[in-house]
């Protein structure tokens, strides 16, 4: 693996998923490379790539106590340690749980010397996983809706995407993680493991003061980052971005220009890559010159 | 018959404070031990739970409980609350109408001596709607 990337920019829309998949379809054509879509509550790369997530996920769970009351003793001490208040306890009485309270540290199973709680298992979400083409295969992970444990279902899709890696008897070249808007703990999650994060964002008000969040998190992460305008000569709203750029050492080493094209090709579930590619003009197109200069830096 | 109410309370005042529209955040809680349609003691106590990070519900009733009460008084109940109420065993009582606040506790004692307040099975708004003093009695203020 010569390569993890984190597709990341705090504000939604800026077409995070856009460049996560042309980037991954143009780098497969001479690498081998794994796409995992890390944005679990609105997991849209499969769209884009016109597949359908229908039938075999497989279920992630996470751990709930169950409470077997003939084993009880009443100690209180599973009460005593949960430090979410998720065990509410009578006295002389079994605890009982109160589900939306549970952080699934198994803490209180662990504190229990008489055996009464065991280990159940509370489903979160699905991961699914389809190979596009030969060379490049694809993770998705998609909570249930109404959960709350998405950093843990995002850590559980990577990992089973690097075990994918390890077993693989072809070795993988790039590894790209699409996240989610935002800069909460699910995007931390999804960005943990990366090498670079390369932050797409567009020239508006909005774009910069999401995109300052997110070179904040980078930095907490101890990660490079860099910044990719989406959109660039939409408005003349390009130098808080720039000024960002300065600001926070994180290179601009795109300015993917407005195009109706690519939002008509969006809308449709095509990779405008893939069109000119076929059409075999995709050397002077304004848009994908820019996906080639990213690429130049991703190998860098 | 004796009964120890446990009614959520803006203040300390005992009879006369007002009735905290929140349970599990609820500032006080006022305790009033009735016996024979007559209020026998009362004591107030402040709710460790109001600042809780979270799981207040749950804490305040065990709070309530610890403190002997049988019966609870709620406006607005949450569904954590609402589970460890429903697991202490406790009775849960309610108003029918909000439509004239605020209410002091000897109010409401007044109305449960007359049989007037009903029960209340579970949840009646959704989670962290007494974190923030956002509503009132159901509405926004």
């Amino acid at each position: 693996m010569q390569k993890i990337i984190g597709i990341s920019g705090g504000k939604g829309g800026t077409g995070k998923t856009f460049v996560a998949t042309n980037l991954a379809i143009m780098l497969s054509e001479n690498h081998r490379v794994l796409l995992a879509d890390a944005d679990v509550e609105n997991p849209n790369v499969s769209i884009l790539l016109n597949e359908k997530l229908d039938g075999n996920g497989q279920v992630v769970s996470s751990f709930i106590p169950k409470i077997i009351p003939e084993n009880c003793v009443a100690c209180g001490s599973c009460a005593n340690a949960c430090r979410y208040h998720a065990l509410f306890q009578m006295k002389m009485k079994a605890p009982v749980l109160i589900e939306p309270l549970c952080r699934s540290c198994e803490l209180c199973m662990k504190v229990c010397k008489v055996s009464a709680i065991t280990s159940d298992q509370h489903a979160i979400g699905e991961v699914f996983t389809y190979e596009k083409d030969s060379n490049l295969t694809v993770y998705v992970g998609r909570l249930f809706p109404g959960e709350t444990k998405t950093p843990r279902l995002i850590a559980e899709m990577l990992q089973k995407a690097r075990d994918a890696i390890e077993k693989s008897t072809k070795e993988y070249d790039y590894m790209i993680v699409d996240c989610a808007p935002g800069a909460h703990c699910d995007v931390e999650k999804a960005l943990k493991d990366t090498d670079e994060i390369y932050c797409v964002t567009e020239p508006t008000p909005l774009g910069a003061h999401d995109l300052k969040r997110i070179l904040e998190l980078a930095r907490f992460l101890n990660k490079s980052a860099k910044i990719i305008i989406n959109r660039a000569d939409m408005t003349e709203y390009i130098k808080p971005i720039e000024q960002l750029s300065v600001e926070w050492g994180a290179d601009i080493i795109a300015r993917i220009p407005l195009s109706r094209e690519v939002m008509e090709t969006y809308a449709r579930g095509e990779s405008i890559y893939a069109i000119h590619k076929a059409a075999n003009d995709d050397q002077d197109h304004p848009v994908l010159k820019e996906f080639a200069s990213i690429i130049k830096v991703m190998k860098s | 018959m004796m009964t120890t109410i446990a009614i959520p309370s803006i203040s300390g005042d005992g009879l006369d404070s007002e009735v905290d529209f929140r349970f599990g955040r609820a500032i006080f809680f006022t305790f009033v031990t009735v016996e024979d349609g007559k209020v026998k003691e009362v004591t107030i106590a402040a709710n460790p739970a109001m600042n809780a990070m979270g799981g207040a519900g749950s804490q305040s009733v065990s709070f309530i409980m610890e403190h002997g009460a049988d019966t609870a008084f709620a406006i607005q109940l949450g569904p954590n609350a609402a589970v460890a109420l429903k697991a202490s065993g406790a009775n849960v009582l309610t108003r029918t109408d909000f439509s004239s606040p605020p209410y002091t506790v000897k109010q409401i004692i007044d109305e449960f001596i007359e049989g007037k307040l009903v029960s209340l099975e579970g949840a009646n708004v959704p989670g962290h709607a007494g974190g923030m003093h956002r509503h009132r009695y159901g509405q926004e203020k």
